[in-house]
């Protein structure tokens, strides 16, 4: 029998160890097509090991990113969580923090026209060494690889999820000299320098050669790639040839789904900062003296949308009515209620983050209906609405009766959604809150197979058109089918002025006409924060991990 | 034996054949768009019509139930589970990549839970209507009862974030971090997982155990003036392992694919949440292979379960 036990652990252990994952070799010369090499997980930049030894002194700032890692590719990215990762590795043109526009690998612009831009890159930008692609050559980044970056984005025979909003924005790029481009577009575009802080640029020879990026990523960023665990960690380290010297020796970004244990591990010290800390771990981060709490630049903008086509809200009186019964000062209040006294979100009387062009808050509060439940029934009762037996109004032997959904990952989203049903319910309006599966929502909000749920989004410059723009809303997931052609016009005649004052007028009058229609019930925006060490420096300057950590416009670090 | 095995090999094929065609069906009946998900058309991004359709159209989304049904079985017999939506990268690789932190888990779970369901279930059953049965019983109930969401956060609040004793979250790799980090990141993960599999276990070897003492052969060999601890180790046990056995061998085979909440929680970068992961986004291709090896999987455990009976009871004909 101890001999059985014996072979049975002895198995147990041989199995266990066979199990460890080993260190693979980069894949240097896969083809790049597609994203398969990122599986081979253990993968190392040539010459380092799995996670280089942290020796004494070194600055390293380990980060907790919720986010699964899709890609490493520059141009197949489409969540935060690689963003957060490869931002830091390539660099864009610009960058953008809310409304500020921060220099990237360009250092300055010109416009001759409306229609043109000339871009300058800096003249001491070079491609990231000691790897298989350059190995320890340094390689001036120039404006022809640039050129060759925006051509192929815009082929569409390339897959890159920046094509569509690449291709709409510029119609060709010239290389002027070693260091300049000259971009045209077909019309003024408002947006040029925003759009292009979403491409990043990558190098040409990588494709030339057919070099597999997935695998080992080289851009000319700050900090360069060292190794990535699968669903574990991905660790960068300096770059000394970036222009600007990182602060940090390293940095680590752990993967840590459930963001109430990154909180903890935020407490333990084994993470310096995590990007979203949850309403129900604020007073924890805030009561400790050795973390801070650093809201996100801008307010997320978050609202309960009519389904305009729904003939239940067809009406923009019906619509504004049902915004009199909701008291959205109170359910605000309740929703972000910690005893911290951090500020986590604060109403939203329109659609436009209040630090982004086009906000003007006391505009919207005169155009805004006011918290009148009275005022609600006697809407109603002119539209012909009678209340039933049971109190619930009626028409022609029809129940007021919908339902809203919420989506079930967000946990304010949901309250919000509990709260207006609540409320509404007591005047009389049937509505059921319904929290439902994130990709459910998705496609019931883009098939227009909802009558009013909860969202979030468009805070960002695009966002109007993204939440109200009859067409060009169509795909996506703020779909309300409203339909007014004076505002798509606005909208558009935004896109196309590229004087700021100008164009926040008319975005400004835009939203203005989304309120008296009532498209939406806002509800607020939502100042995510983020938990930090004290220790991290530089950070608070421009509090996201959206762009790198290291560039002209700041350098983290952290203090001993 | 071997024309068992090779007789419930064959039996394993009309087996897939069904839980693909099942999975394939749900997946369809399923709402949630992937082409919005690829495409990180959430709160913050917009698509054009166009590339929306050229995407659908890439992912042969647009193709009716059967053929992608046909494509995906005729790929799966070549050994070509597709490539995921999302990463573009081969489903068999991205969960052979996976499941060793799965197994590792599984196997220290198991471990743990037999450490603790052994002589729990053996004492309850011994001492039966005692203190200690009452006791045993009752830690048992506990067990099953605590949702593991909530049992992995008080582990983690009690033995990481108060007593610093373990890391929160993670795994660590011998090779990388050494063996106490190793040891230290499974700890907890392990013990969440393994203790709601010892409550089953418990309550497993006490009946089981209870129904093999009261049979005659047990008291002729009490009679033969045999110690007790003799008679239960050599007779008795070996004897009350049938069911015990048959429940662990569903509980592995859950373990390997249902460890989803500990693994999430735990950051543990095991295939349970590869499964939540793609779930969540709609990785049709993802989901279909997942879940197509982890019945694989299932179904040899199960034919490793009826191969441990005949060693268990020689009795039991394999044949």
């Amino acid at each position: 029998m101890k001999k059985r036990l014996f072979a049975v652990i002895l198995a147990m252990s041989c199995l266990m160890t066979a199990c460890a994952p080993k260190e693979e070799a980069p894949k240097a010369t896969q083809p790049q097509t597609t994203a398969a090499e990122i599986s081979q997980k253990e993968t190392t930049a040539e010459g380092s090991a799995a996670q280089p030894a942290q020796t004494a002194g070194e600055k390293v700032l380990t980060i907790g990113t919720p986010y699964t890692l899709d890609t490493f590719l520059p141009w197949q990215f489409t969540s935060d969580g690689d963003r957060y990762v490869i931002s830091n590795i390539y660099e864009c043109l610009f960058e953008y923090d809310a409304n500020t526009c921060i220099p990237g690998l360009a250092e300055s612009y010109t416009n001759p026209d409306d229609c043109t831009w000339d871009v300058k890159i800096r003249d001491n930008a070079y491609w990231q060494t000691g790897n298989d692609l350059f190995g320890d050559e340094k390689v001036p980044v120039t404006a022809a690889d640039v050129k060759f970056v925006m051509d192929w984005t815009m082929d569409p025979a390339n897959g890159s999820k920046q094509q569509t909003n690449l291709s709409s924005l510029i119609t060709s790029v010239e290389v002027l000299d070693e260091h300049t481009l000259r971009f045209h577009t077909e019309e003024p575009k408002a947006l040029f320098l925003f759009t292009l802080s979403r491409v990043m640029i990558f190098p040409k020879k990588a494709i030339d050669e057919g070099f597999d990026l997935n695998a080992q990523p080289v851009g000319s960023g700050a900090f360069k790639f060292v190794s990535y665990q699968t669903d574990d960690q991905v660790v960068l380290e300096k770059n000394g040839d970036y222009y600007v010297t990182p602060e940090l020796d390293q940095v680590i970004f752990k993967i840590i789904p459930d963001k109430s244990v990154a909180a903890i591990a935020l407490q333990n010290g084994e993470i310096d900062i995590t990007p979203q800390v949850l309403s129900t771990d604020i007073d924890a981060i805030a009561s400790n003296d050795q973390l801070e709490l650093v809201p996100n630049t801008l307010g997320w903008y978050r609202y309960a949308g009519f389904n305009c086509k729904d003939e239940l809200f067809t009406d923009p009186e019906i619509r504004r009515a049902l915004a009199m019964a909701v008291d959205m000062d109170a359910a605000v209040a309740a929703t972000f209620r910690n005893n911290s006294g951090t500020k986590l979100a604060i109403r939203a009387y329109g659609p436009i983050p209040l630090e982004l062009p086009g906000a003007d808050e006391a505009a919207w509060k005169a155009e805004s209906p006011s918290y009148d439940p009275d005022g609600a029934k006697a809407i109603l009762e002119s539209k012909g609405w009678k209340p039933g037996s049971d109190g619930i109004y009626e028409k022609d032997g029809k129940k007021f009766q919908f339902i809203l959904k919420t989506p079930n990952n967000d946990n304010n989203r949901v309250k919000l959604g509990t709260i207006i049903s609540t409320q509404l319910k007591q005047i009389g309006i049937d509505c059921v809150a319904q929290p439902t599966e994130w990709a459910t929502l998705l496609t019931d909000i883009k098939a227009g197979d909802t009558q009013m749920f909860v969202m979030g989004g468009g805070s960002s410059l695009n966002g109007m058109e993204m939440l109200f723009h009859t067409t060009l809303s169509q795909s996506n997931s703020h779909r309300v089918f409203y339909d007014n052609e004076e505002c798509d016009a606005l909208i558009e005649k935004a896109a196309v002025t590229i004087d700021q004052e100008e164009r926040g007028k008319l975005l400004l009058e835009a939203s203005n006409m989304t309120i008296k229609d009532s498209v939406h019930m806002f509800g607020y925006f939502e100042y995510v924060q983020i938990g930090m060490n004290k220790k991290v420096t530089d950070f608070a300057k421009a509090p996201t991990l959206w762009y790198s950590l290291c560039n002209g416009y700041r350098n983290v670090g952290i203090s001993e | 034996m071997w024309n068992y095995i090779l007789k419930r090999i064959l039996m394993a094929i009309p087996t897939l054949l069904i839980i693909s065609f099942m999975i394939f069906s749900l997946l369809y009946l399923t709402p949630g768009d992937p082409v919005l998900l690829m495409l990180g058309s959430g709160d913050t991004q917009s698509v054009s019509q166009e590339q929306y359709e050229a995407v659908q159209k890439e992912l042969g989304l647009d193709k009716p139930f059967l053929e992608r049904y046909v494509d995906f079985l005729l790929g799966a017999c070549r050994g070509d589970l597709g490539t995921s939506y999302i990463t573009g990268e081969n489903v068999f690789q991205t969960v052979m990549m996976r499941m060793p932190a799965t197994l590792i888990l599984t196997v220290s779970a198991v471990l743990v839970g037999i450490l603790i369901a052994v002589p729990l279930g053996i004492l309850a059953a011994v001492k039966h209507n005692s203190i200690w049965d009452s006791l045993a019983t009752f830690l048992a109930t506990i067990g099953v009862s605590l949702p593991k969401f909530w049992f992995g956060l008080v582990l983690i609040i009690y033995f990481s974030l108060r007593l610093k004793l373990f890391p929160s979250q993670g795994i660590a790799y011998i090779d990388r971090d050494g063996i106490g980090a190793f040891f230290s990141h499974l700890c907890l993960p392990a013990v969440s997982l393994g203790l709601g599999l010892a409550a089953t276990q418990t309550r497993m070897i006490r009946s089981s155990m209870l129904e093999v003492l009261n049979q005659d052969y047990i008291r002729f060999a009490q009679s033969k003036g045999f110690k007790d601890k003799a008679v239960i180790a050599r007779h008795a046990f070996k004897n009350a392992m049938i069911p015990v056995v048959t429940v662990l061998g569903s509980e592995i085979g859950a373990l390997l694919g249902g460890a989803v909440v500990t693994e999430t929680i735990f950051s543990w970068p095991g295939v349970g949440r590869l499964a939540m992961n793609s779930i969540s986004r709609r990785d049709y291709p993802m989901i279909q292979g997942n879940t197509l090896i982890l019945c694989a999987i299932f179904l040899l455990i199960n034919l490793i379960v009826d191969i441990i009976y005949a060693w268990l009871n020689p009795k039991i004909r394999l044949n």
